[in-house]
């Protein structure tokens, strides 16, 4: 049995994106969740995808600070794990009446859907930026995702000075942000 | 001040790139600008947004499966 500190710092770990919380992790809970999947219709590969979402749900709470453990790691990607492979099944029209047995989990539907429309939006924002075009892209990732200073980015694309650089990137964002949001009131949002 | 200048000191002073008295000019140009004051807060959710898209598209680094 792991002790609350021990899963304590394994989240921690996880929120800092530490390659050995990551590894304890995947390590104790893949299995159960592989189980899962298969025993419920499932493949190998759906167990893969599936184990990544929900690390990626966890992940998301650690990071958003108001993260309490309320209840074992395992407990929680379990739930998270079932509940998203309930919903893939329901989007595939496959049934399976083991998942649908609600004992013994927590409630995870909120976090679910949250996590839902933050992909829904990020994938928005992933494809908006492409439709940039270079140097566009690679100018707003270099400075708003990579944090680099203008002066080093002028640089390293080729810009006589600073000035220029911060021209481009300026009329790049605006494209961004007039793409984005076009995009985003559309209806693509789930409001 | 022409929109881009703006946006480069919005920008600077929020990822903290300022010197001590530029700061401090921007900080008194906030108080008596209430359009620049708006555009520290609204571009200040921008960039948090920004870092968790970044975050976002890094995710798969937390998978050993990959």
């Amino acid at each position: 049995m792991k002790s609350e500190n021990n899963e304590e710092a394994l989240l921690q770990g996880l929120a800092r994106n530490d390659k050995k919380a990551v590894e304890t992790i995947y390590r104790e809970n893949y299995n159960i969740i592989q189980l899962l999947v298969i025993n419920n219709n499932g493949s190998a590969d759906d167990a893969k995808d599936i184990f990544q979402e929900a690390m990626i749900v966890l992940y998301e709470k650690v990071r958003s600070g108001t993260f309490e453990l309320n209840c074992q790691i395992r407990t929680y990607v379990y739930s998270v794990s079932r509940r998203l492979w309930l919903k893939r099944l329901q989007q595939l029209n496959r049934y399976s009446p083991a998942v649908e047995n609600l004992d013994g989990f927590i409630s995870v539907e909120e976090e679910i859907e949250e996590h839902e429309k933050r992909n829904a939006e990020f994938e928005m924002m992933d494809k908006a930026i492409g439709s940039l075009g270079e140097p566009c892209k690679s100018l707003l990732e270099a400075y708003y995702l990579q944090k680099r200073k203008m002066h080093e980015i002028a640089a390293n694309f080729g810009y006589t000075n600073a000035d220029n650089a911060k021209n481009q990137k300026y009329k790049c964002l605006m494209r961004l942000k007039k793409i984005f949001f076009t995009h985003y009131k559309n209806g693509n949002g789930n409001g | 001040m022409d929109d881009i200048k703006i946006l480069d000191a919005v920008e600077r002073y929020i990822r903290g790139e300022m010197n001590p008295d530029e700061r401090l000019q921007f900080e008194n140009l906030r108080k008596t600008n209430p359009d620049i004051d708006q555009m520290v807060v609204e571009h200040t959710l921008f960039l948090q947004q920004m870092n968790r898209f970044g975050e976002w598209k890094n995710r798969v680094r937390l998978n050993p499966l990959n």
